[in-house]
């Protein structure tokens, strides 16, 4: 049985649909990640799930019980926004027994859970400390430690390192991570960061303008995308807009504009159909030579970027067309230069094809 | 044309030293980047040149004249923060022609030069949308126009993409970038985010504790790190501690503990001498033909981050290791539990004297 379940969960604000028929069911000790763009409805969602809203249609159970008109503090969840909302006149001890004292439970047991909860989060030392003291990373573990404390076993989080340097980020991601698997807890995590998502994720569900888009393991999301607006979100592509123009038994051949023929190994499309076909950044690698079995186009070098320990390409082809190569940085290799001619090589099994979209491409994977 | 330099800049806040004797020169048309953790006075450096604040000690020069005294609105430069503040009852246009930056132009002049910044920053299509009726990304870019209405030719920018969303950062840092380089203006950016600052600058300065630690070219310091902090600050790094066993011409060989030992091509070091060695998870290279640094260990933890697997293995030496590899078409991915042979290039070996605070203090990202 699902811990958190959703079914047919709707939410509106006046004449928007910010949530339009939710399914999502959360495992037990699974660590759920919510991904999509600002204004997706991710927020609302936890909120929903949190008791902070209550759903115009649809059920919310928690642990078998519906819960659409139960209060917060009696569904087992906490919730954990971006900007900590520690009390600042209390210290560490204060603020993570607070939960605990409310309850009234016995002074030993407060004792007992709030030093467990501090060690477990690694702030025993400080615990004196006033939230000001501290650092945002410390901040952040210290109302998850309350969070923890008052009993909860499901955490709602709220883009939770939102606030904080990147490079602190992949540390405290993997250090959360590890706290919910040690402590058996179920994780629901909101972010638009998806490599955050795809790095902690037992699976992500991909939001979309009030839907869910995906719903799958990091690697099923990134290898098998089912959309334009998948892919493009996650992990991005170069998007090839063309018209199938031959299908046989190892493959299809798509005409792009300007003459231009790739293959690729899809073959579900018919002839004449119009289809894009995306090809992500990584996997297309420049060289001097025609690799066999593989695309080759010619095109030249035209800006050159250094993106945190990757080199990333701007590729200009016969047909005008800019194409994005990304080859993590090596410490040997010799970046290319501005300029050099290269042959641009990626294997038709690295193709995916999509159905041209109703509304145009743009509208698929533009980000502004 | 506005070249910047700070020098000796000091500022407290009551026994907190924000900005401790900074000294940077900004060339004329350059794009620099200012990153570190969260507290190193990177916020403090920007309103100090900005003229929002005034540094206790030091001097602040713009084109050689010094400003220390000089108010904000009087300095010639364009300023940009990460709350996006335009009027919410103006339209773009309103919000681009309106407002202290254009001051002393005539209405004429106001008109042509926010038509070249609108046609510039492509918003051509929404000059008549208001504030509400746009996304954050183009908000923030109608923030960047309003500046560059000063028709300054320095611009700070303090967090300017801080509230979007990451794909939208991806894409407008090379929009600012694009903008900077063909207006020919300088530029000076603060963020917290190191790999916009490694893709757009033509230079980083790391600061840590109100200090400079150190500044360089995005690759160079990526590359090479004169220090540990940045090691491990600009991109992930493994970090191991050893002692230098041997100098020769051709570099240091580092005794690492258990019979191991690394060979690096750096050149600094004496025999004996207390040392940490630094390589980064992605230059690691796997089962290929090993001769030198090589290692041995079972892999415990696998985790994919999309295009890449980052790989923990725990060595025969006990230590963890991080190794980032890229997913190849066909290929097997690895699996925990495996064995696995990897090494790591001599000059990929960064080697640091043994910090005096200690490893962990020194690689402290709070």
């Amino acid at each position: 049985m699902p811990l958190v379940e959703l079914v047919n969960v709707t939410k509106r604000f006046g004449k928007i649909t910010a949530l339009n028929r939710i399914n999502l069911s959360v495992e037990d000790g699974e660590y759920l990640c919510i991904l999509g763009p600002t204004g997706a409805g991710k927020t609302t969602l936890l909120r929903l799930i949190a008791g902070l809203l209550e759903p115009d249609e649809g059920e919310i159970y928690i642990d078998g019980r519906k819960v659409n008109k139960v209060p917060p503090e009696e569904r087992n969840a906490v919730y954990m926004f971006q900007n900590y909302a520690l009390f600042p006149h209390m210290n560490v001890w204060g603020n993570v027994s607070f939960g605990p004292i409310i309850k009234e439970w016995d002074q030993k047991r407060i004792n007992d859970v709030t030093s467990e909860v501090l060690e477990m989060v690694r702030l025993g030392e400080r615990k004196n400390a006033y939230p000001h003291e501290l650092s945002g990373g410390m901040q952040q573990r210290v109302a998850l430690a309350r969070g923890i404390a008052s009993g909860a076993r499901i955490l709602l989080l709220d883009e939770p390192f939102g606030a904080l340097d990147a490079r602190l980020r992949v540390n405290l991601r993997t250090q959360l991570k590890s706290l919910v698997k040690d402590q058996r807890l179920t994780a629901i995590h909101v972010t638009h960061d998806q490599e955050e998502a795809l790095m902690v994720s037992d699976r992500i569900a991909i939001l979309r303008g009030g839907r869910i888009e995906q719903v799958g393991s990091p690697q099923e999301i990134y290898t098998n995308p089912k959309s334009i607006f998948t892919i493009s979100f996650v992990g991005g592509a170069n998007f090839f807009e063309g018209v199938v123009s031959r299908v046989n038994k190892f493959g299809s051949e798509i005409e792009l504009r300007g003459g231009l023929r790739i293959h690729v190994s899809d073959r579900s499309r018919n002839v004449g159909e119009r289809v894009v076909v995306a090809v992500r950044r990584e996997h297309i690698s420049l060289g001097k030579s025609r690799r066999r079995g593989f695309n080759n186009l010619l095109g030249e070098i035209e800006d050159v970027m250094f993106v945190g320990g990757s080199m990333e390409y701007m590729i200009k082809l016969e047909n005008d067309m800019t194409l994005f190569s990304r080859t993590l940085l090596k410490g040997s290799s010799t970046p290319l230069r501005r300029g050099e001619i290269v042959i641009i090589s990626f294997h038709p099994g690295e193709c995916r094809v999509f159905e041209y979209p109703r509304r145009g491409l743009l509208k698929e994977i533009e980000a502004i | 044309m506005p070249e910047v330099r700070l020098v000796n800049v000091t500022k407290r806040y009551g026994r907190i030293l924000a900005n401790d004797h900074v000294n940077l020169t900004i060339r004329d048309g350059e794009y620099i980047s200012v990153i570190g953790p969260s507290g190193c006075g990177k916020s403090t450096l920007i309103k100090n040149i900005a003229g929002i604040i005034e540094p206790d000690e030091g001097e602040i020069y713009i084109d050689g004249k010094i400003v220390n005294n000089i108010p904000i609105e009087d300095r010639g430069i364009g300023y940009v923060f990460q709350d996006i503040a335009l009027f919410p009852h103006m339209n773009v246009w309103e919000n681009i022609t309106y407002g202290p930056d254009v001051k002393g132009f005539s209405p004429e002049e106001t008109k042509t030069i926010a038509r070249e910044i609108i046609e510039m920053i492509k918003v051509s299509a929404r000059i008549d949308a208001y504030p509400d009726e746009l996304s954050g990304g183009t908000q923030q870019k109608i923030a960047v126009a309003r500046a560059l209405m000063s028709r300054s030719s320095l611009m700070l920018l303090d967090e300017p993409l801080g509230a979007l969303d990451l794909k939208v950062r991806s894409v407008l840092r090379y929009e600012l970038r694009r903008i900077a380089k063909a207006l020919g203006i300088t530029v000076l950016h603060v963020t917290h985010d190191q790999e916009e600052a490694m893709s757009i600058s033509d230079r980083i300065v790391v600061m840590r504790k109100g200090r400079i630690v150190e500044s360089g070219k995005p690759l160079q310091l990526y590359m090479k790190p004169k220090n540990l902090f940045t090691a491990n600050f600009v991109g992930e790094a493994n970090f191991l501690v050893g002692k230098i066993e041997k100098v020769s011409e051709k570099g240091l060989l580092i005794d690492i503990g258990n019979g191991l030992k690394v060979f690096s091509t750096e050149a600094k070091g004496n025999i004996g001498d207390r040392v940490v060695v630094a390589f980064r998870p992605e230059f690691i290279i796997l089962k290929e033909k090993i001769d030198e640094n090589a290692f041995f260990g079972e892999i415990t933890r696998i985790v994919y981050s999309g295009s890449l697997v980052r790989i923990t293995v725990e060595t025969t030496s006990g230590d963890e290791i991080l190794i980032k590899n890229p997913l190849k078409f066909g290929e097997p991915p690895p699996e925990t539990g495996e064995k696995l042979t990897f090494s790591i290039p001599p000059e990929n070996v960064l080697v640091y004297p043994y910090p005096e605070a200690g490893l962990h203090k020194e690689l402290s990202l709070e």
